[in-house]
């Protein structure tokens, strides 16, 4: 198991190499020049040649590359140019945010799709089924910032059971909580229907198998079957879509933060970029693709508790 | 039973008697501001962003300050004078204010302040422009003398009413180290309080404020970078001031008896600016042709209305020294005098009604970008589609902002939907930046030696009268040039709850100190 953990983790270190590469490739290619931003609109054209150099801007692009590489490794990102702060304080102070609010719909997604995915297919092509498979489209194709302001109208406008936008406090509190319900469900119902539809045709072909024929010969209750025969070998694919849903929802928080003025990485990467802050860019991304990378793991052992035939060699 | 009553009463008496004492104090005010975006950094002479600008407003003084009429009043300078030769400001500085920390306001505070803004090393962001400053000399603790390169009249809004005239404490800057551009101390009405990234500052009411004092308690500013989100957060009791709305949710809000919608001409100018030394605008003739192609008020009305006035020069209507109507160039909307200018200019119909000249067709990109400034790549898309009408083949290039910026600084483009955006009506913040040659915003290479000529007699006219005369001048030789398309002032926007009392909605600056909820 720790051979395979240890294995794993090497093997992410060329993903992370070229994500790094991925995000300094595009930001080099695009126009855009970060030290006239840390030099100001009006400034000499000496000033901004001279941050270039202190930057580091002026050497040629594999150079830099490395330089960055290197000094990731040591845990430093370099500081935000827009406010000179290290790029790992200001992540610091945000990611968990983001962690939280992909975490909270998540567990909001996995509940509603398991539940509506199991209803559907035990009673399938039936009414039920069929509305279940409208709402589940509708859900991916839902854009998050228009279903963030349907919520909004909704629980705020005209319920006013919960606050419009921005992060109440930390979750245990009341504040906490109301405040993360509506970008919870506007984040994770993409999601909850994806895991909703994939349920289904999982569960489906599961109860098609010789050992739930089986399981019910014995003469065990319908909710046994499905509950500890069937269903634990159909969320075997599920995993792997929840595992990869969080890395998109860490990835996809980007929107819903806007829309509901959340402060997680979203918002700091969207202003990085428009503004060329290009170590807080990087840094965000190299970060994200970290987390990324230890989210699958978790996944793939998660398979074991699911699935105890798999073992990690 | 009737005697088990007698304490319930007196309990409930007491319980009412207790209520009544609550509700009878004074309800604390704190009001509520939906900002577009997070602050950033509140080191003076390195804040760029309207969103951090307008709270470093509340938190520090400069030595004047801008009135909501648009005039400039006294702040941390209580007089101030000009030497005979125009060449040095002397301030008499106001005794007894103390910085946030304690620490005292004196001269040798300012000098210190501007000198680090001089320096180099300390990446200020207005060094260039406050390079007009040759010495700073302190006379006496309250007394100081600026001495200038060359005479400027606008020294004032050149230098002190830039985010860089914003004086901080020497003492923060000596102790907080590399907390100080994140706390700021100033000596304004409010005091820096609490600031939790991405989601408010919170700011105190200054009770040692040398000034009136300010009527909120707390101020409470709210990052909130969705405009709908706004409307609805305003709508829902979220926030109590909101800077910006749809077109259509402002005039909902405007007839709703809850809000009060507050729209006022701005300093902010948008327009087309064409690449004065790059083909095909090269030639004035076209220059002209696509001013007289272009309907601007029916553009600007059409895709802005109720949102920005149209224009027809590069100086705000709102200025003092906006000249007179029929005094200066302008160019009516004649697509036939466009077509003579063209013709006259050698270009000839070719295939599909686009103009040729041997085998050059006549078409320009007009880089824009996508929700800059109001409706930008919206009013990009008409002003193309109306110059097909004569000719022209154009198309828009929508670009993401630092790309844009890059592109059209370096004058890689032919045409440009530009704004300048300033803090006041002050003909020379204008001008020079925008068409005298070699100046910072000037990035169509826009040359013209006797305007140069004009705009420097125009920093050193003392009399108003003289300025007015000059910069009516300077608007014709502009418009003679025809290198911009005067487009648009784009409003500004705020919508109050009918709550708020005591606000004054002003082009000139955002007082907060006067805000109170009834």
């Amino acid at each position: 198991m720790w051979r395979y953990i240890v294995r794993k983790f090497l093997a992410a270190i060329p993903v992370l190499l070229g994500a790094a590469l991925l995000a300094f490739l595009i930001l080099h290619l695009s126009p855009g020049d970060p030290a006239r931003l840390v030099a100001g609109e009006s400034a000499f054209e000496e000033d901004v040649l001279l941050i270039r150099k202190k930057l580091g801007l002026d050497q040629p692009f594999l150079v830099q590359y490395l330089r960055f590489v290197g000094s990731s490794l040591r845990g430093e990102f370099g500081r935000s140019l827009r406010t000179g702060r290290p790029v790992r304080d200001e992540v610091a102070a945000r990611f968990p945010h983001t962690f939280e609010l992909a975490v909270a719909s998540l567990i909001l997604s996995i509940g509603i799709g398991v539940v509506a995915g199991v209803a559907a297919a035990i009673r399938p092509n039936t009414a039920y089924d069929y509305g279940a498979t409208l709402v589940a489209l509708a859900g991916i194709s839902t854009p998050v910032f228009w279903l963030g302001l349907l919520l909004m109208l909704l629980f705020s406008y005209y319920l006013g059971w919960l606050p419009a936008s921005g992060r109440g406090g930390p979750l245990w509190t009341l504040a906490g909580l109301q405040s993360i319900i509506m970008p919870a469900i506007a984040l994770g119902t993409p999601s909850a229907a994806i895991i909703a539809r994939l349920t289904r045709s999982s569960l489906l072909e599961v109860l098609r198998q010789d050992y739930v024929r089986t399981a019910r010969s014995k003469g065990l209750i319908e909710r046994a079957v499905i509950g500890h025969h069937a269903l634990r070998n159909a969320l075997i694919p599920v995993v792997t879509v929840v595992g990869l849903r969080l890395g998109a929802l860490l990835g996809g928080a980007v929107i819903t933060e806007q829309v509901f003025s959340w402060p997680g990485i979203g918002t700091l990467i969207v202003t990085a970029i428009n503004t060329r802050d290009y170590p807080m860019v990087q840094g965000t991304m190299l970060i994200a693709a970290l987390v990324f990378v230890v989210v699958n793991l978790c996944v793939d052992l998660a398979y074991a508790l699911v699935d105890p035939r798999i073992r990690y060699e | 039973m009737n005697i088990s009553r007698v304490p319930i009463a007196l309990a409930l008496a007491l319980v009412l008697l207790c209520v009544g004492v609550a509700t009878s104090a004074p309800a604390r005010q704190e009001i509520v501001i939906g900002n577009e975006a997070d602050v950033t950094i509140f080191d003076p002479i390195r804040i760029q962003e309207a969103p951090t600008s307008f709270v470093a407003d509340m938190v520090y003084d400069p030595l004047v300050r801008r009135t909501l009429d648009g005039k400039i009043g006294p702040a941390l300078a209580e007089s101030w004078k000009t030497s005979p030769d125009r060449r040095t400001w002397t301030f008499n500085l106001r005794k007894g204010v103390k910085f946030h920390d304690g620490s005292e306001f004196d001269a040798s505070v300012v000098e210190w302040h501007f000198k680090r803004a001089l320096d180099p090393k300390e990446g200020s962001v207005f060094r260039r422009q406050f390079m007009v400053i040759e010495s700073i000399k302190v006379l006496d603790r309250h007394t100081i003398a600026f001495t200038l390169t060359e005479p400027n009249v606008a020294f004032l809004e050149f230098v002190l009413l830039t985010n860089g005239g914003y004086i901080p404490s020497r003492k923060a800057y000596e102790t907080l180290g590399e907390e100080f551009p994140f706390r700021p101390i100033g000596t304004g009405p409010f005091r820096w309080a609490q600031w939790v990234q991405g989601q408010r500052v919170v700011l105190e009411r200054n009770p040692d404020y040398w000034g009136t004092p300010p009527k909120p308690d707390r101020l409470i500013i709210r990052p909130i970078t969705d405009v709908n989100t706004g409307i609805i957060e305003l709508e829902t009791g979220g926030v109590h001031y909101i800077m910006r709305g749809s077109r259509e949710d402002l005039d909902r809000l405007s007839k709703d008896k809850r809000f009060v919608v507050h729209r006022v001409p701005t300093y902010r100018v948008r327009f087309i600016s064409m690449n004065s030394v790059r083909p095909p605008f090269d030639d004035i003739r076209v220059r002209k042709a696509v001013n007289h192609a272009l309907n601007v008020p029916e553009i600007t009305n059409a895709l802005t209305g109720g949102m920005a006035i149209p224009v027809d020069t590069i100086l705000p209507v709102e200025s003092p020294f906006h000249p007179a109507r029929g005094t200066y160039t302008t160019y009516d909307t004649t697509p036939q005098k466009a077509r003579a200018l063209l013709a006259e200019s050698g270009w000839r119909p070719g295939p599909g009604g686009v103009l040729q000249k041997g085998d050059q067709t006549l078409r320009f990109l007009l880089h824009s970008p996508n929700g800059r400034y109001y409706m930008d790549k919206e009013i990009s898309e008409v002003i193309c589609n109306r110059l097909r009408a004569v000719g022209i083949e154009c198309r828009v290039k929508v670009m993401d902002w630092a790309a844009f910026l890059a592109e059209v600084r370096a004058g890689k483009y032919e045409a440009a939907f530009l704004g300048w955006n300033q803090s006041s009506g002050e003909p020379s913040l204008f001008f020079d930046p925008l068409v005298a040659t070699g100046g910072r915003g000037n990035y169509g290479g826009f040359s013209d030696p006797a305007l140069d000529a004009v705009l420097r007699e125009g920093l050193i006219a003392f009399s108003e009268g003289r300025r007015k005369l000059l910069y009516a001048r300077a608007t014709d030789i502009v418009n003679k040039n025809a290198w911009y398309v005067p487009l648009n002032n784009e409003f500004k926007v705020a919508v109050t709850t009918s709550r708020m009392g005591g606000y004054v909605h002003s082009a000139a600056r955002n007082d907060f100190t006067t805000m109170f909820l009834k």
